[in-house]
């Protein structure tokens, strides 16, 4: 408790005026104290920083549940095969797919990145979209998305190639950097909306489900009628379970509003894997004709069973503790990151409801996420609407664990693209309604810019 | 040198999650020095003979935790030698009885191996960044991606194109590539190699003699065999070096840690060993799915084998013995002694041995639907291993060296 007070003394004396916003850097003082801020997912948190960060379960899970999670552990790991085969609870992979488990893209349930010179597109995937007559539609014949793959060699999808833009600016300290920009065309074809996703680290995405709508809908401001210059609005997707709309919370643009219906669009997107949520295979009518005649997996080709073991996975692996929470180094990090307004959009601090799963529910948390759309800029625009989302606006990518990601995955490829290649870069890609606070951020000494980055890689 | 460790770093990570747990530790403490003195007479005299834990005494215990390891570590060294001496002979010349030995060294030298598991979970030589366990015992393992006997899937040896020449180092890049199953190494691909897939109730896979004389990927397959056996020996070597006594090694380092920082190494090594991995892995998960898929040696039927040598790992370590194949430690100092209910500990860890060498191989058949007193039997060592790991997790709070296990 001394080291902390100190800490904040010694760091209130000693920093200068920070540009932009600081109403709430008061009470900010006041929560940093508070050790248990280093328990990210609140009683689910787990202390573990090695490789295995990312695998474990949340600390508190009950037995019952245990036995699910390692269940589902197990199917997220399984290479699925062709049907028919003997290993029948695991055949039916295809006909078109990315590649044949979950844990390819997200490695140790960690994240994708951008492939090597090379290399296959794999934890990298294409959403795309055809324009036609001022409206964003699947395309006829590849449907909404690319898959690399197929069990026929009559039906193959476009391959992908990627042009690089360098930028170059400069801190107005005068530290040059270079950004790099990916263009990515899909050969062939004309007119497509593109829009590349890099897969997520899979940590707490339970807790994430469980933040109260209401606590959503008091954050967003579709119109800024607060006029600090951002907004954050909300997506509102169809539940394939209910038919109803719902707040989307999961994927790069909010596009799911459920782990269950994120893990089965993966299936079915990623691994041509039908469930009882995606009865249908992943291709189009017009590639159906020579695709049809190949034999299922079973029907569905992912039982409910486990289904619903891999959601429980997807939901309960905790999230990993803070490292070095007390450094001052880190504390001063984190004012910064509040005062020049990282914060307002990456959110902590709010208690989780409702949830089905007991070890889940009730939780303070801290995402650092707030859910929402943001306008994020041209630079990161991919032009392709998804949901109410635009082709500017991106969800808020929750923060938690994101120093762990080098350990984990032996890369720093961040945003959604990974085109990020450490998370100063990801920074600098920051634009739109987070343009004031990338300023804000460039305007730092470099010591100062240091601060934000450790205490990023603290979380 | 690779595995000179930073004890500073190691503290510092460490001294993190002390104070967390301070206060859980007061209410901890009391409760079990009291419910000692009630319940177990028979142990009224333990709590003095308990050592403190910034005791010179309980110093020793470092030291001969190291000794056990070190030796564990050469078993396993000289069975996997021996392993690769009887491979290259049945690649020289490949004959029922050469592959029959090549299997019986296997075996051999997975019991040191499935006992020095316990030696794992605190990023020690074997997990840390550099450490070679994925590369050693890396499964389930998807014998496609080897061989998968299908074109639409060409496995390694398979796809000459873009393999065109198997090597050690590409064998290594493949290795968890692109998915958790995704194995090229280790003793689970020896195993595939060895074996073949195991498509019968009643014994283990059985490989074809002419499937290293005859055929496209003959010559392929003994390749893969041979590169794939000396990576074994090479990666057991590391870990014996890590370990060997008098030298600017990780022993050096883990003998030199804070006395509290080495016991929470130890019992989060053999915590997460009876817990998260033997007792949900290995066992809770095959027992659901009831899929050969799921248990740890599907080729060669040694399952039962794998479980009792690891449940064996956990009492080596905490009674502070060894006795191996060619190697043997005396009892010694052992972190039981840390404990006032030590004794009770014990009796949990020898139940699970016993349990587990009651399991009637195959593994495979104790756990199908049709076979309840399998399962029971199945059942019974994974409860008795998870009641285990809160047990050493709990005392482990009492006596201030709280760590951090799935259970």
């Amino acid at each position: 408790m001394f080291l902390i007070t100190a800490a904040l003394l010694f760091q209130s004396c000693e920093r200068k005026p920070v540009p932009a916003k600081s109403a709430n850097s008061v009470n900010q003082q006041d929560k940093k104290a508070d050790i248990s801020r280093q328990n990210l997912g609140g009683e689910t948190t787990v202390y573990d920083s090695s490789r295995k960060a990312y695998t474990l379960s949340a600390r508190n899970l009950t037995s019952e549940n245990k036995t699910q999670f390692f269940v589902g552990n197990s199917f997220f790991n399984k290479n699925w095969v062709q049907a028919p085969a003997s290993a029948s609870a695991r055949d039916g992979i295809g006909p078109l797919f990315i590649t044949r488990s979950c844990s390819s893209c997200h490695n140790l349930d960690g994240r994708g990145s951008p492939p090597s010179l090379g290399e296959d597109y794999t934890s990298l995937l294409f959403r795309i979209s055809k324009k036609e007559n001022g409206v964003f539609m699947p395309h006829p014949v590849f449907g909404d998305q690319i898959q690399t793959r197929s069990l026929s060699d009559k039906v193959s999808e476009p391959s992908i190639s990627v042009e690089y833009e360098k930028l170059a600016g400069s801190y107005p300290d005068g530290t040059p950097y270079v950004l790099e920009k990916p263009i990515y065309t899909i050969d062939g074809t004309a007119d497509l909306a593109v829009s590349p996703r890099v897969a997520q680290a899979v940590i707490g995405l339970g807790l994430l489900e469980s933040i109260p709508e209401a606590y959503l809908e008091k954050k967003a401001d579709p119109d800024d009628l607060d006029n600090d210059g951002i907004s954050g609005k909300l997506n509102f997707v169809n539940s394939v379970v209910t038919g109803d709309l719902q707040i989307g919370r999961f994927g790069w643009k909010a596009n799911q509003p459920s782990v269950l219906q994120q893990v089965a669009g993966a299936f079915n997107g990623d691994l041509g894997l039908t469930t009882s949520l995606f009865q249908k295979e992943n291709h189009t009518k017009a590639q159906g004709k020579h695709l049809a005649s190949l034999p299922s997996g079973g029907d569905p080709e992912v039982t409910d069973e486990i289904l619903d073991a891999v959601t429980l996975y997807c939901q309960t692996i905790a999230v990993p503790a803070r490292r070095d929470f007390t450094a001052k180094n880190n504390l001063v990090g984190e004012e910064h990151f509040n005062e020049i307004g990282c914060a307002d959009c990456h959110a902590s601090g709010m208690k989780t409801v409702n949830s089905q799963i007991p070890s889940l529910d009730k939780q303070s948390i801290f995402p650092y996420t707030d859910l929402l759309l943001h306008d994020m800029g041209d630079g990161l625009a991919d032009g392709r609407p998804d949901g109410l989302a635009n082709g500017k606006e991106w969800r808020t990518a929750p923060l938690w664990g994101i120093g762990l990601v080098e350990t984990v995955n032996k890369h720093t490829r961040f945003l959604h693209d990974g085109r990020a290649r450490n998370i100063e870069e990801a920074i600098l890609w920051h634009g739109g309604e987070a343009e004031r606070s990338k300023q804000n951020f460039k305007k730092l000494e470099k010591i100062e810019r240091e601060a934000v980055i450790s205490f990023l890689n603290s979380l | 040198m690779r595995y000179v460790i930073n004890s500073e770093v190691m503290k510092k990570t460490y001294s993190f999650h002390k104070r967390a747990h301070t206060r859980a530790l007061i209410f901890l403490v009391i409760p079990s020095l009291f419910a000692l003195s009630c319940n177990r007479q028979s142990e009224v005299n333990a709590p003095s003979s308990v050592l403190k834990i910034e005791s010179d005494e309980a110093s020793m215990i470092k030291h001969h935790y190291a000794k056990i390891v070190y030796a564990n570590y050469q078993d396993s060294l000289k069975t996997a030698v021996e392993l690769e001496v009887a491979i290259d002979k049945f690649l020289k010349a490949p004959t029922e009885i050469a592959l029959g030995e090549a299997k019986s060294a296997w075996l051999q030298s997975r019991k040191p191996y499935g006992e020095s598991e316990s030696y794992r979970f605190y990023a020690g030589p074997i997990d840390d960044d550099n450490g070679p366990e994925g590369l050693l015992n890396a499964w389930p393992l998807d014998e496609s991606y080897i061989e998968s006997g299908n074109s639409a899937f060409k496995g390694i040896l398979e796809d000459k194109e873009k393999y065109s020449k198997l090597t050690e180092e590409l064998l290594i890049s493949l290795n968890e590539k692109e998915g958790e199953e995704n194995i090229s190494t280790g003793y689970h691909a020896i195993e595939f190699m060895l074996w073949g897939v195991d498509e019968s109730a009643e014994t283990a896979g059985q490989r074809l003699l002419t499937d290293f004389t005859d055929g496209p990927l003959a010559q392929r397959r003994a390749d893969f065999l041979k590169i794939v056996a000396h990576k074994l020996v090479k990666d057991l070597e590391y870990l014996v070096l890590a370990w060997q006594p008098n030298s600017d090694n990780y022993r050096k380092s883990f003998e030199a840690l804070d006395n509290k920082v080495a016991f929470r190494n130890i019992l989060n090594g053999i915590g997460m060993l009876s817990g998260f991995e033997l007792a949900r892995e290995r066992i809770d998960v095959p027992l659901n799915t009831k899929s050969q898929e799921d248990e740890h040696s599907c080729f060669s039927d040694n399952t039962h084998n794998d479980i009792l040598h690891n449940a064996v790992a956990v009492r080596n370590v905490f009674e502070g013995e060894y006795n191996g194949v060619y190697y043997s430690v005396e009892k010694g100092a052992s972190v039981k002694m840390l404990f006032s209910n030590g004794a009770e500990i014990s009796k949990v860890i020898q139940k699970s041995v016993d349990q587990a060498k009651n399991l009637k191989a195959p593994f495979d058949q104790l756990i199908l639907e049709s076979n309840p007193e399998g399962r029971k039997s199945v059942q019974d060592v994974m409860e008795t291993l998870v009641s285990e790991a809160k047990l050493i997790s709990k005392s482990a709070s009492a006596i201030g060296v709280a760590i951090n296990i799935e259970e």
